[in-house]
């Protein structure tokens, strides 16, 4: 064995003691997957990023790019409908597909755990967040690793500060929808403050109507074109965008203040108790009632706060938002901008894999691979 | 096998005529090696060059991987097969024919959608009410991936289709469709309608080289050869011979309006009674304009005939083949 390879293997047992001392059993996870769920869950785009193939029989497979919806996966398959609390820890490789030319592996190994379907309360939801936190900085620290930074979001406070606005539900869907793609967002932004176009032919109509008659005079419409289906849609659906933009035009552009508020709190980042004080004040100034989810976020700042010691961390309100599939809490460690370990709250995902009910869950990975390039720097700086 | 010239030719259909005719007219004759059924030829009176019938598509490859020096294919074809079409094929000329636009379409009962904007919310709309993405048929895979990435669309998935893509929403297969269209006729007999800025591309056939292909000495040659026919004869097509009379005193003036109009003097000799006949060529667009300055200068006659072919000092084509070679060559280094 190479001294690498020996260094590999000591640090994952490492790891692997650290979540095993805490109730996190082993599980062994399926490299290659249906590919299906991941097509599903992140859209076309990640085929540029995974390893797809067909097997003989035409059905389409691929190489794990995370371990995590496969843990998923394994969730569903052992606790059925029943649900109920399950802990896992994974150690595994995961594959990503690189572009030609890049440095980057396209695969490595991860460690990992998952804690799935606790409570479903905002205290289990703080203290489950803080815990897996604690032991991937735990198993990080005792596999050696000094001098990082942590850093943390919520995603959940973002979402709540939306559903907190005085502004239509479409709209919220926008700014919700596009928050992940930051370019678009800030355009969709700059849009809103604009009056929107004066809708022309039917959607006129449509604005001064109730949803009985608008639902009416669009199947009127449809049936005058000779159209007798809306294919892969509905006419409420139809009905209520075109309610939707006749609205628009007709309504007030989003308000400068609003705009500010949300530009605002993106730009908060700080230690986490006093970034979340300055969210609590800016919330305040503008009326925007989000004290649930914001005390949700302090008792996990503080518990964070905590564990994590005299390591510095940092919580930024715009962290997270490009990630896939969380809902809540996002953290990642890094050193030299690398990351080293990540993960994050997903109460979605179960549901959306098939759970009979929302399933509160919320992992971690450490990237093995960068932690003993990391470590075997630092050695090289002490000699 | 030596330096052979490899030319692509398009199979079969409206493709195959129009590039046959396109060769013919220029004096090159397509032959096909034992009739219709087969597929390689060579080109009549030619040495050296051998032509292969592909689909458009294998053509496309072709010129990508350099299989092929030469091919007529379709603009959208070479998007659809590499992500940087120009650094791999030089585009010599396009054909004017084979014309069609790759589009966007939604089914026409989607009243509320006109622009890729409203797509991307319906998308999202699709994906939270019914946990199921927006499903997409197209045979382009890239160019959807690519165009969907610059609107921000990402809740689709693409189902691949290999024909009758238009079909796919009435028949519950997709939502939209990605496809190439030339009429729209198609689309709007399967109650389809393109959105407003849902034009992902213009195509038409283009004559290609390839950068990547082994060109020697003999093959650049037949280039250059080819090239330079269908050059001439290009050329022809958008110009026109004049012959005019005008009297010694007032050439300067003639030559002054001649250059105005963008025409080039081939020849002037001078003959009976102190007259000079000047023969110009100049485009078919201004010949009209032309005629009436020169009757106004006091020409008598002015007369104009179709050419053939006009070789001019330059080949152009063959040019544009060798500087884009260059470029691609200081590229790789």
């Amino acid at each position: 064995m190479t001294p690498e390879k020996q260094q590999s293997t000591t640090q994952k047992a490492v790891i692997n003691a650290v979540f095993a001392s805490a109730g996190f059993t082993s599980v062994d996870l399926p490299i290659i997957q249906t590919a299906e769920p991941f097509l599903d869950l992140s859209g076309e785009d990640i085929r540029r990023r995974i390893y797809v193939f067909s097997d003989p029989y035409g059905e389409e497979l691929c190489l794990r790019p995370d371990l995590t919806i496969p843990a998923c996966l394994h969730y569903l398959e052992a606790t059925g409908a029943k649900g109920g609390e399950r802990r896992y820890a994974y150690e595994g490789l995961a594959f990503r597909c690189q572009v030609p030319g890049s440095a980057r592996p396209n695969e490595f190994s991860q460690s990992g755990i998952e804690l799935m379907g606790q409570k479903d309360d905002k205290d289990s939801g703080a203290k489950a967040d803080a815990e897996v936190f604690g032991l991937t900085l735990e198993a990080c620290r005792k596999a050696g690793l000094v001098g990082f930074e942590a850093k943390m979001g919520d995603l959940g406070l973002f979402a709540a500060f939306i559903e907190a606005l005085d502004i239509p539900e479409h709209w919220r869907a926008r700014l919700r929808n596009s928050f992940w793609q930051p370019s678009r967002f800030g355009g969709l932004l700059k849009g809103l403050t604009e009056r929107q176009k004066k809708p022309e032919g039917v959607a006129a109509v449509l604005g001064k109507l109730d949803e009985a008659s608008a639902l009416e005079t669009v199947s009127g419409l449809l049936d005058i074109a000779g159209l007798d289906s809306v294919p892969g849609r509905s006419i409420e659906s139809v009905t209520r965008r075109l309610m939707e933009k006749a609205r628009d035009a007709a309504s007030e552009p989003l308000s400068p203040g609003i705009i500010t508020s949300i530009e605002d709190y993106l730009k908060i980042s700080g230690a986490p108790r006093e970034a979340l004080k300055r969210v609590r004040k800016l919330a305040g100034v503008h009326g925007i009632a989000i004290d649930e989810a914001l005390e949700v976020a302090e008792t996990r700042a503080r518990l964070i706060e905590e564990v994590a010691g005299d390591a510095p961390v940092i919580f930024a309100t715009e962290f997270g938002r490009s990630f896939e599939y969380y809902t809540g809490f996002v953290f990642e460690l890094t050193d030299k901008g690398e990351q080293i370990a990540g993960g994050g709250r997903y109460d979605d995902l179960l549901l959306r894999l098939g759970a009979p009910e929302r399933v509160p869950a919320v992992g971690a990975m450490i990237r093995n691979d960068r932690l003993v390039a990391v470590l075997a720097g630092q050695k090289g700086a002490k000699q | 096998m030596s330096d052979t010239l490899i030319l692509a030719l398009p199979s079969k259909g409206r493709l195959m005529e129009a590039a046959e005719e396109y060769f013919l007219e220029a004096g090159l004759k397509i032959q096909r090696h034992g009739g219709m059924r087969r597929y390689q030829g060579a080109i009549k009176g030619i040495d050296g060059v051998e032509v292969r019938f592909l689909s458009a598509g294998e053509i496309a490859s072709g010129l990508i991987n350099g299989d092929i020096h030469l091919g007529i294919t379709g603009r959208d074809l070479l998007h659809e097969k590499t992500h940087e079409p120009d650094a791999c094929v030089a585009p010599l000329s396009a054909l004017n024919f084979g014309h069609a636009d790759v589009i966007v379409a939604v089914p026409e009962a989607w009243l509320d959608v006109e622009t890729m904007a409203d797509l991307v919310e319906v998308a999202a709309e699709i994906r939270q009410e019914s946990g199921r993405l927006l499903r997409v048929a197209t045979k382009f895979i890239n160019i959807t991936r690519s165009f969907f990435a610059q609107h921000g669309l990402v809740d689709y998935r693409i189902v691949e289709s290999l024909g009758a893509t238009e079909g796919a929403p009435a028949a519950g297969t997709a939502d939209a469709i990605v496809d190439i269209t030339s009429s729209g006729a198609t689309l709007t007999a399967n109650h389809l309608k393109i959105l407003q800025d849902g034009v992902v591309l213009n195509s038409e056939a283009f004559l290609c080289g390839s950068l990547g292909a082994r060109w020697g000495e003999g093959s650049l040659d037949r280039a250059k050869d080819i090239l330079g026919r269908l050059a001439a004869r290009e050329r022809a097509r958008s110009m026109i011979e004049v012959r005019l009379e005008t009297q010694a005193a007032g050439v300067d003036q003639v030559k002054d309006i001649i250059a105005a109009s963008g025409g080039e003097l081939a020849s002037a000799t001078g003959s009976k009674g102190g007259d000079q006949e000047l023969v110009l060529h100049v485009q078919k667009a201004a010949f009209h304009d032309l005629a009436a300055s020169l009757r106004e200068a006091g020409c008598r006659t002015v007369t104009a005939r179709e050419l053939e072919f006009i070789y001019g000092a330059n080949n152009p084509l063959f040019a544009a083949l060798e500087l884009e070679r260059e470029q691609a060559a200081a590229r790789g280094n």
